[in-house]
């Protein structure tokens, strides 16, 4: 394992370069990321196995994710705490080459598309997802997920259970925020986006505004804090979320049932975390490993068993004593936030932050 | 475990009793007299309904022996033996009766039943943002408790609060000067203590700790959390935010008594963009 300290700093984010095999670009918050500065590293891996600090940008509010420039090999993304998105050149020092100021509140995600590489999108808290290119510095369009502009009282009731427990009222908080937003890997006109009212909504670019989108409930009400396509089945996506659960959906049974108003149901569903989900990221080197990171100070490797990487096995994670769970990384001591695996060399290298400030970079199938 | 297999349903169930109950609470609190004898027979039923013996069951009752030909129809009505094949076991029923009893002899407290939380309009509030990690963490831990854990909780803060505020003011003046001594927080202070507290006492084991949620909660790396630690000095008011004068944002954490910025000092970072 190797391992950085961003002293002073709390990890949010991280992703490899798809340029370097190695160099990483981690999104950081000092004290926690609540209130202050936010850092943005950029660190080598040297021949040595050491990681070390080769660039660093302070911004004035807190970073909670990063974006590589899938076209430019120096230009990284962050978003920011103050509702903007920053474009920096890691070869020069001190500030952006770009803002992108439009959110209203803190923006959770940004995220490139690796298809259609003029294009990246983001999302806040301010309950939008907004499509930019960094030719522009307005977005080219935002979108709205309709459970959010739901006002009349039969869309209402297709919203969040009812309940009249006070432990409940908490899910009434937090319902415009989106959590992250991503393009589709397959598709260069298909974002995807959770929320905070654990709504999980698809986007399709192409259609009109009042037809562009499809959403279903995710995690029972509470909130989807993350999402993300499978790179090798294009109608698979995992989402993780406050109750303690990943779960995998195809799209095409999502759809079909969004369309006729019913709740879908997850093909598969993995326990195993003791807390909150925050970031799912399936393997790009496997259709049926995905990586999970939590608040338990866990990131965990599965696999999906409702797949044999062929085809669907009609199984769940639940007939395995493990769950399915390959691997568990304990190193961190803070709630684990970010994670990505390594596109490069022997597949299973994963990247991961934590609110620690470690930067950690482990191998997902040692035995 | 999805919605579909079992949430949705237990959870409105609920929500009717508590309404149920609410009505109830609301009856007996009139006092007697007022409601004279209408009151009498609706107790009466109530009664019935509440106990946990089966309808099929005759109630007794010292009112139903009251010969008034008005009454006729209450004592025959209550005496009627009437056998619901789609009725709970007279064990559920029971056990159901007995988990409602301690929330039906609570006072009805001023929650609703869509409590709509104050929504920050402020932007970039750090205290909107611990908020939300405090409501994750309670999400995540409400996948495991039971409601009658929370509200017991809820009630025993409640005394515990009743208790400090009588304490303050049996102490008088000379500990009201020393309390004054530590600034006031304003507003956004006070919710980033609230969410603080909140985020502490979710993630601290303590003797109302089910136990199913002890092994989680002693988890070593949860107790040396650091993360934890100044959520516990936020919520002890040890450490709170620091406005800066300049911006009037909130841009650090410091010490209220000392002075002394705590974690990471804040720099300004100019606004600007390299020209290519």
């Amino acid at each position: 394992m190797l391992r950085y300290h961003t002293q002073g700093y709390s990890g949010y984010g991280v992703q490899y370069s798809p340029f370097f095999d190695n160099k990483v670009a981690v999104a950081t918050g000092s004290n926690f990321g609540l209130v202050g500065n936010g850092k943005l590293f950029i660190i080598d891996i040297d021949n040595q196995g050491r990681m070390l600090e080769t660039k660093s940008f302070v911004t004035q509010d807190g970073l909670f994710d990063v974006a590589w420039n899938e076209l430019h090999e120096n230009h990284v993304l962050v978003a920011q705490g103050d509702g903007s998105l920053r474009l920096f050149d890691i070869q020069l020092n001190d500030y952006p080459v770009a803002i992108f100021q439009e959110h209203e509140k803190e923006v959770f995600s940004c995220n490139w598309n690796l298809i259609n590489k003029q294009l990246f999108v983001s999302s806040s808290w301010d309950g939008t997802v907004k499509v930019w290119t960094p030719m522009r510095q307005s977005s080219l369009t935002t979108l709205t997920p309709k459970p959010m502009t739901a006002h009349n009282s039969a869309l209402s009731s297709k919203d969040i259970p009812m309940s009249n427990q006070k432990r409940h009222t908490s899910l009434s908080k937090n319902k415009n925020c989106i959590y992250q937003s991503q393009f589709s890997p397959h598709d260069p006109n298909i974002v995807m986006s959770c929320a905070g009212n654990s709504y999980v909504t698809m986007f399709d670019l192409r259609q009109p505004a009042n037809a562009n989108q499809y959403s279903f409930m995710a995690h029972n009400g509470m909130e989807t804090l993350t999402c993300d396509f499978n790179k090798y089945r294009s109608h698979i996506i995992a989402t993780g979320g406050v109750d303690n659960m990943v779960k995998v959906w195809d799209l095409r049974m999502v759809r079909k049932m969004a369309a006729n108003s019913r709740q879908p149901m997850s093909v598969n569903e993995i326990c195993g975390h003791d807390l909150a989900i925050r970031k799912v990221s399936w393997s790009p080197h496997h259709s049926n490993m995905l990586l999970s990171t939590s608040y338990d100070m866990t990131c965990r490797v599965w696999q999906d068993l409702s797949d044999d990487g062929r085809r669907p096995t009609g199984k769940t994670n639940s007939i395995d004593p493990t769950h399915g769970c390959r691997f568990i990384f304990s190193h961190h001591t803070e709630f684990v936030f970010g994670a990505d695996w390594s596109l490069w060399g022997q597949p299973g290298y994963v990247a991961s932050t934590s609110w620690d400030g470690d930067v950690c970079i482990w191998y997902a199938f040692a035995r | 475990m999805s919605l579909c297999q079992a949430g949705a349903n237990p959870i409105s169930r609920l929500a009717g009793k508590s309404e149920q109950l609410r009505g109830v609470g609301r009856l007996h609190d009139a006092r007697p007299g007022v409601g004279g004898v209408r009151d009498g027979r609706e107790a009466q039923f109530r009664g019935a309904g509440a106990s946990a013996q089966p309808m099929a069951q005759p109630v007794p009752h010292p009112m139903a022996a009251a010969p008034a030909a008005a009454d006729a129809w209450v004592n025959q009505f209550s005496n009627m033996h009437i056998k619901d094949p789609l009725s709970f076991s007279s064990e559920y029923q029971r056990l159901y009766s007995s988990y409602e009893q301690p929330q039906a002899v609570r006072p009805a407290q001023p929650q609703t039943l869509h409590a709509v939380q104050p929504q920050y309009q402020r932007q970039f509030y750090p205290s909107s943002y611990s908020q939300s990690l405090s409501q994750q963490f309670s999400q995540s831990f409400t996948a495991d408790n039971s409601a009658l854990f929370d509200s017991e909780f809820d009630q025993i803060e409640q005394e515990e609060a009743a208790q400090q505020q009588q304490q303050q003011q049996q102490q008088g003046p000379a500990a009201q000067d020393t309390a004054t001594a530590v600034p006031a927080l304003d507003d956004e202070q006070a919710k980033f203590q609230q969410a603080a507290t909140e985020i502490y006492a979710r993630l601290s084991p303590g003797p109302q700790t089910p136990p199913e949620m002890e092994a989680k909660l002693h988890n070593p790396k949860l107790q040396n959390s650091k993360f934890l630690g100044l959520m516990r000095r936020i919520s002890d008011g040890v450490v709170t935010l620091q406005n800066d004068q300049n911006s009037q944002k909130y841009t650090q954490l410091y010490s209220p008594t000392t002075g002394e910025v705590v974690g990471n000092e804040y720099f300004p970072v100019v606004d600007a963009i390299l020209e290519p």
